[in-house]
């Protein structure tokens, strides 16, 4: 075993994810002088922590795909200012206009209607696709407009923005798409003989139905990548919409690049060859392969296929359902030898009737004679010349494959649903695991794709992946170092330990479409910068619905300006609903939105300032005498509340406005106290005192249930358990929990006397129909509260006695307490019960409480005598009364008891 | 945007993949007997031949299923639910209470698995299941969420050259889609079309995170992504919060996300926490029952998550890992002579001895990188050890008996890392980069002897008493030999009394020092 080994597992070597520690060697001996001795780990600590902190250095946009870029060279060489130029020059790209206003674009949507606009009385549009496709007809240069779109242009426009709104997102996605853009070196014959290192070419495909085929060729300015710059593309129509558009990388033992730019459209399979490129004007020729149509491979569509890294002229393509061929290509696109050849031994079948999806790729892996196939749940090897295959990984159960790239002649990364891998080359050249990343991205996210820039430093080659996906515009970046110093030959990758991911900002937040890097020939950046951690990466990317290609460039060297990413909101970034909700709101919606954040600011000082408030209070409070104080005011607001309703029943009935009150109201200043349990005692005896004198409160126990979905005895309780969640959210936790309760319980508990009301349920109740009648008094019966019961029968002899005596009961609360003797006897049954109860749940927590908390209710007493008067006055009525006051006195000594 | 540690189920998506697997499950029925078909037509047409390909009609599939439903009886049916519904429940409470999980309970696991052989037959017939008759197709792995295997002589197969033809595949398609007809009335248009699009072999754009529209789920999707995006940006303290609030929502499996736990926990001020949460993780999630082949785990995916009998878990594995190599670190950063140094030191030693538990009990017992980490803890001992020979810091401790002590621990640490080496090789499948550490051993040797050679000469220098001499004469005088490739022959003479003190007790001999 080499030295550069890390050990592992044979087949399925290091599996690092965040956090999660992989097999590691204890190497004391190299470094023992240097008294550190070192962990060989899969992650590479030698590297600084934060080196894939990469942010934006530039950004510009690369072309427009919705733009034709049409040149005139010999004007421009001819006559060198364009003053005379009266073709419309566009102020679409202002990049492009930067580099020099020669070109000329032509802008599709001109206000001006072209000539070759004719009015059809019909347009028959069939919907299947497998018609629409009509390849040996030539696209007539006609642009159709449909009838009905010039019609709502004439008429109330208005109305008809409503339904045009964008549609929601596309459901399913074909994965026959692949990649309709791609950037890569070239070398032509002529750069060969010449030693030029080769020409950076762009090839995209463009058009209404993407069935233009687009190849030009760039200029790097500084990080910026840009078209040439006479805007100089070479336009292909291809008849059939371009699926996916490949331009092979060679081996580097060969020692040249290639010059062929693959595609494949809806029906066919086509290479392209590019002959020469005009240093100056940019001017490329290209020589094109005869279309291979499907009907003469297999008669099945063809989704993928690979150029044989070591022979320029072998290719390889698989088809959606698993059959893949190899072909040759001729050396010269000639009149006659145009056609490309399926060599006809050489293919077979990985056909799996369980893959639905028509997802397929092939590529070549670390030998000439062998490629590797992949569908969703397999990758297999084949050895098309020894004539044997093997399933390397079978995927059926938790994960699948998403892509596959091919690094070098050695090494591939493979991304599936859960794991970034890099696959090597074994001695024997078998694929083998080497080391995988869990990127914990969501597995169910089908539109995964990887990309792999190679970074080349002086003691290390950094492989950066970018993981992009259809349906966010965020880049997962991960990066893996391979060490030329431990040694070169030994394929020892490390990760490093982490990723980041960076958002991109602009366009449609729909998610990238194609992400496609440039293999850097020379490194510029290796000499530059001792740091050996800095580096420059760059991509070229298109988003999806979006026409335009953009080029970013991407640095960890830390910049003096402001960082970037403070700049991206943090939006929610799964769903695009809520931005696109953004995006499409008016100027009203958005200005509400802001005035929302507005009030929560707000809201947060004020809740910043109470905060402090309470800290201050806290200490320096007299809780004892506050409590004391505010059951007084308690007290007294409910008896004022209770004597003015009292007074005011007949028209506040009458008026509809409802004679129940939140204890909020009554009071100010409700919330400066601490004691949450103390709080609680007070409550219940309010509640306690008041329910003798027949008025209702808001079981608000009940309430609290809902909010935690479990029964809560006590507010005490209610609050312990907030604040168990709540603990490690804030450090002023407990603060914020109390504040909450309190709010909670202020917001609840409201009070009412049912008394009031039985007048007007009277005249309902009589205004009804019998059979309506009867539901509501079965309702009653059917409710088996006991409360109820005794209110039901209560309001019943309330009835009986007002019909008795012919006259509405309002003068004197005397009178109307009169028929109360029963029910609050029968509620003194009722609540004696249920005190007890509430007595023996209530003794643990209580007994726990400290000591200075007894002193209260006895201090209490003070305000509830201050407030007996009233009830005082019927209190010769029912003995009931003195005897439920004297079980409050009772009480309040019980609770001393406690202390 | 990131995996959601959370299972979401819904009414919705189980209809959905219980369509995708009946058609699947059909349509690789279907295409089965078209290459059996295919291939018996090769042979000469007899009777039987012919017969068989007039029962290969289309109706065939009916009378398939019909011979299914006759042959399961009602009772066995019903059996077979309830024992499903039971073994759910069992692997719901073993989830959740694995720590308390009990050898009785998986012996009872055992059990099932032997009425699960025996039953087998009669779940194939059951065919209400279609998702469970995939999955029962294929193994489901462990250590990896795929099957990997490397290309050998035996698993080489000849190149597949019987291409699928167009016409072959619309005949399978078209036979399983009419199959589907039925079905497809009682799901929803959503449902309907969702197939459909899957059956033209495009793929959802959406996810069930995405589509979701429960408040919880979306708060929780929220925060995992927040998280995520937090632990990228290094943005420690805020990354803490989120995960705080996120491990004690319900429902949320705390198996899926430890391993950012760990990585914020690092990050930590208090250094000691992330192990500390990791031994906790140990404890309360280490599974020790049978991992079943026949369950479809929905919920939960082995390879980072869990463990089994026959698995280590991952965070068990990252716990011995990260431990070692704090307890390393910090002794190199702490000195010598310290009494920081010592308490390092029985940190180590409390590793080696939690390791020595370990290795009795299943999961621990077979894996070889438990032995390795093993290994690993006596490398770095010896090497501790070893190096005070070397240090040369005048430390009058090592002459005499002290020094003898000293050499033989030495010794027996290095021979502890070979016999546990062996141990892992013979476990198989783990690579170790034997050569290397084999050539760590003997340097460590020859330190020993290196300095013993110093001390020797220094003595006869100083004229020291030469009993030192002579006692490390003694022992060591033939043994140990300068060129470096003696040392490691001669340990191996030693191996046989070596042994026997492993078998015996070794670690009372540690502690003994």
């Amino acid at each position: 075993m080499s030295e550069g080994q890390l050990p592992g597992w044979n087949v399925l070597g290091s599996q690092l994810g965040v956090g999660v520690q992989g097999a590691s060697l204890y190497r004391p001996l190299e470094h023992y002088d240097a008294k550190k001795p070192q962990w060989l780990r899969p992650v590479d600590d030698t590297l600084p922590e934060r080196m894939l902190d990469l942010h934006i250095v530039a950004k510009s946009v690369l072309c427009d795909t919705s733009v034709r870029y049409i040149s005139d060279n010999k004007i421009l060489q001819e006559s060198d200012d364009d003053d005379d130029d009266d073709l419309i020059t566009s102020d679409l790209d202002e990049d492009m206009d930067d580099a020099q206003n020669t070109s000329v674009v032509l802008d599709p949507v001109v206000p001006v209607v072209p000539k070759h606009v004719h009015f059809f009385k019909k347009v028959d549009l069939d919907n299947d696709p497998m018609f629409s496709v009509n390849c040996d007809a030539p696209v007539s240069l006609q642009d159709y407009i449909p009838s009905d779109l010039l019609h709502n242009l004439n008429g109330p426009s208005q109305k008809r923005a409503g339904f045009s709104k964008p549609k929601q997102d596309a459901f399913f996605w074909d994965p026959t798409v692949a990649n309709r853009m791609d950037t890569e070196y070239i070398q032509t014959a002529s750069d060969l003989r010449n030693y030029r290192d080769g020409t950076e070419i762009i090839a995209y495909a463009s058009g209404k139905t993407e069935s233009v085929l687009n190849i030009a060729v760039l200029t790097r300015q500084q990080h910026a990548l840009h078209l040439n710059r006479h805007n100089n593309v070479t336009s292909i129509e291809l008849h059939s919409p371009i699926k996916s558009i490949k331009i092979p990388r060679a081996s580097e033992s060969i020692g040249r690049r290639s010059n062929l730019v693959g595609v494949v459209t809806e029906n066919s399979f086509q290479i392209f060859r590019i002959e020469s490129v005009h240093s100056r004007s940019c001017d490329v020729t290209i020589t094109g392969s005869e279309p291979l149509y499907f009907v003469e491979v297999d008669d099945i569509q063809i989704v993928d296929f690979a150029f044989n890294p070591w022979d320029l002229q072998q290719f390889a393509v698989i088809d959606i359902r698993g059959n893949w061929n190899i072909g040759m290509i001729p050396k010269k696109f000639d009149n006659n030898k145009r056609k490309l050849q399926i060599i006809e031994s050489l293919h077979g079948t990985i056909f799996d009737p369980e893959e639905l999806s028509s997802w397929k790729k092939i590529e070549w892996f670390s030998k000439f004679q062998k490629i590797l196939v992949f569908d969703r749940s397999k990758m297999i090897e084949i050895d098309f010349v020894n004539d044997w295959q093997t399933e390397v990984v079978q995927a059926k159960t938790w994960s699948s494959i998403r892509d596959y790239k091919r690094i070098d002649d050695k090494n591939g990364i493979l991304l599936t649903s859960r794991e970034i891998i890099i696959i090597g080359a074994s001695e024997a050249n078998g694929a083998v695991r080497r080391i995988s990343w869990k990127h914990d991205l969501d597995p169910d996210d089908t539109t995964l794709k990887i990309t792999i820039q190679k970074v080349n430093k002086t003691d290390h080659l950094l492989l950066v992946a970018f993981v992009y996906s259809m349906r966010h515009n965020h880049v997962y970046i991960h990066a893996f170092s391979q060490n030329k110093k431990i040694n070169a030959t030994s394929s020892l990758f490390q990760s490093l330990g982490y990723s980041t991911v960076l958002e991109l900002s602009g366009g449609t937040p729909t998610g990238i479409e194609v992400l496609s890097t440039l293999d850097r020939i020379n490194d510029e950046e290796e000499e530059r910068g001792n740091d050996h951690a800095c580096f420059v990466t760059d991509f070229s990317i298109k988003l999806r619905k979006s026409s335009k290609i953009y080029h970013y460039t991407l640095s960890n060297i830390r910049t003096p300006e402001p960082d970037e990413q403070e700049k991206f909101i943090v939006t929610d970034p799964t769903s695009s609903e809520w931005t696109l909700l953004f995006n499409n709101s008016d100027s009203r919606e958005s200005e509400s939105i802001g005035a929302l954040i507005a009030q929560i600011r707000e809201k947060e000082r004020e809740h910043a300032s109470r905060i402090q408030n309470l800290i201050e209070n806290e200490s320096s409070h007299d809780e004892d005498k506050y409590f004391q104080d505010l059951g007084y005011h308690l007290s007294m607001a409910t008896n004022e509340i209770l004597q003015s309703w009292q007074e005011n029943r007949e028209e506040s009935i009458h008026t509809g406005s409802t004679s129940y009150s939140k204890l909020k109201t009554l009071i100010e200043d409700s919330n400066s106290f601490t004691s949450i349990p103390e709080f609680s005692s007070l409550l219940d005896q309010f509640f306690q005192y008041y329910e003798d004198q027949d008025v209702t409160f808001i079981d608000f126990n009940k309430l609290l249930r809902f909010f935690l979905h479990e029964d809560v005895p006590d507010l005490d309780i209610f609050y312990n358990k907030l604040l168990q969640c709540w603990v490690l959210v804030s450090p002023q936790a407990e603060l914020c929990t109390k504040e909450i309760v309190k709010d909670i319980v202020w917001s609840l508990v409201r009070l009412e006397k049912p008394s009031l009301f039985e007048l007007i349920q009277k005249e309902i109740t009589q205004s009804l129909s019998k059979p309506y009648q009867d539901i509501i008094d079965s309702w009653d019966v059917n409710d088996l509260n006991e409360e109820d019961e005794s209110n039901d029968f209560n309001f019943d002899s309330q009835f009986s006695t007002t019909q008795f005596n012919d006259r509405p009961p309002f003068n004197m609360s005397s009178q109307s307490q009169i028929p109360t003797i029963k029910s609050s006897q029968n509620n003194g049954l009722a609540r004696k019960k249920r005190i007890l109860k509430t007595h023996s749940q209530k003794t643990t927590p209580l007994s726990q409480s400290s000591q200075n908390l007894s002193i209260l209710p006895d201090s209490m007493t003070p305000a509830f005598t201050l407030m007996q008067p009233p009830s005082s006055q019927i209190s010769f009525v029912n003995d009931s009364q003195t005897r439920s006051s004297q079980r409050a006195k009772k009480k309040k000594k019980r609770i001393r008891g406690f202390g | 945007m990131f995996e959601v540690p959370i299972t979401l189920t819904n009414k919705k998506f189980a209809q959905r993949r219980k369509l995708k697997y009946q058609y699947i499950n059909h349509i690789s029925r279907r295409f089965d007997r078209i290459t059996k078909k295919s291939n018996t037509t090769d042979s000469l047409p007899t009777p039987e031949n012919s017969a068989a390909e007039n029962n290969d009609d289309d109706y065939d599939d009916d009378e398939e299923e019909r011979n299914y439903e006759s042959d399961a009886g009602e009772s066995s049916i019903r059996q077979q639910t309830k024992r499903r519904r039971e073994r759910h429940w069992k692997s719901v409470i073993g989830e959740l209470y694995s720590s308390t999980e009990t050898e009785s309970d998986s012996q009872e696991e055992d059990v099932q698995e032997g009425d699960q052989v025996e039953h087998e037959t009669r779940i194939k017939e059951d065919d209400t299941d279609e998702e469970r008759k995939f999955w029962k197709k294929y193994e489901k792995p462990e250590k990896s969420f795929e099957v990997w295997q490397t290309v050998s002589s035996q698993n080489k197969s000849p190149i597949n050259k019987q291409k699928i033809t167009y016409h072959n595949f619309k005949k399978i398609e078209k036979n399983s889609l009419r199959k589907m007809e039925i079905p497809l009335l009682h799901c929803t248009k959503e449902n309907k079309l969702y197939f459909q699009l899957l059956a033209k072999g495009l793929e959802p754009l959406q996810s069930p995170t995405s589509a979701t529209r429960n408040y919880q789920t979306k708060h929780i999707i929220t925060l995992t992504n927040l998280l995520h995006l937090n632990v990228s940006r290094h943005n420690w303290p805020l990354a803490y919060k989120i995960f705080a609030t996120l491990i004690r929502i319900p429902n949320v499996q705390i198996k899926s996300i430890w391993g950012i736990g760990v990585k914020i926990l690092d990050n930590s001020p208090n250094s000691s926490s992330s192990l500390d949460f990791l031994q906790w993780m140990c404890q309360v999630y280490s599974s020790k029952s049978r991992f079943v082949q026949n369950v479809n785990y929905r919920s939960v995916v082995p390879p980072f998550q869990t463990g089994s009998r026959t698995h280590t878990s991952k965070f068990a594995i990252t716990y011995l890992w990260s431990s070692l190599i704090n307890c390393q670190k910090s002794i190199e950063s702490s000195n010598v002579t310290d009494h920081q140094y010592d308490m390092e030191n029985s940190r180590l030693e409390k590793l080696i001895d939690k390791i020595s538990e370990w290795i009795l009990i299943p999961p621990f017992m077979e894996d070889a990188e438990v032995y390795f980490i093993y290994a690993s803890c006596h490398l770095l001992k010896a090497d501790l050890l070893s190096k005070q020979f070397v240090n040369d810091n005048k430390n009058n401790d090592l002459v005499g008996l002290n020094k003898d002590i000293k050499i033989n621990q030495v010794i027996k640490n290095i021979h502890y890392v070979k016999v546990f080496l062996q141990t892992c090789l013979d476990k198989g499948g783990f690579t170790i980069p034997n050569r290397l550490i084999e050539n760590q051993l003997k340097s460590f040797e020859s330190r020993l002897y290196g300095e013993a050679q110093d001390i020797r000469e220094r003595k006869m220098v100083d004229d020291y008493g030469n009993t030192d001499n002579s006692s490390a004469d003694n022992s060591f005088g033939d043994v140990y030999e300068t060129n470096a490739e003696f040392l490691d022959t001669q340990l191996m003479d030693l191996s046989p009394v070596e042994n026997e003190m492993a078998e015996n007790q070794y670690s009372d001999e540690d502690s003994s020092e």
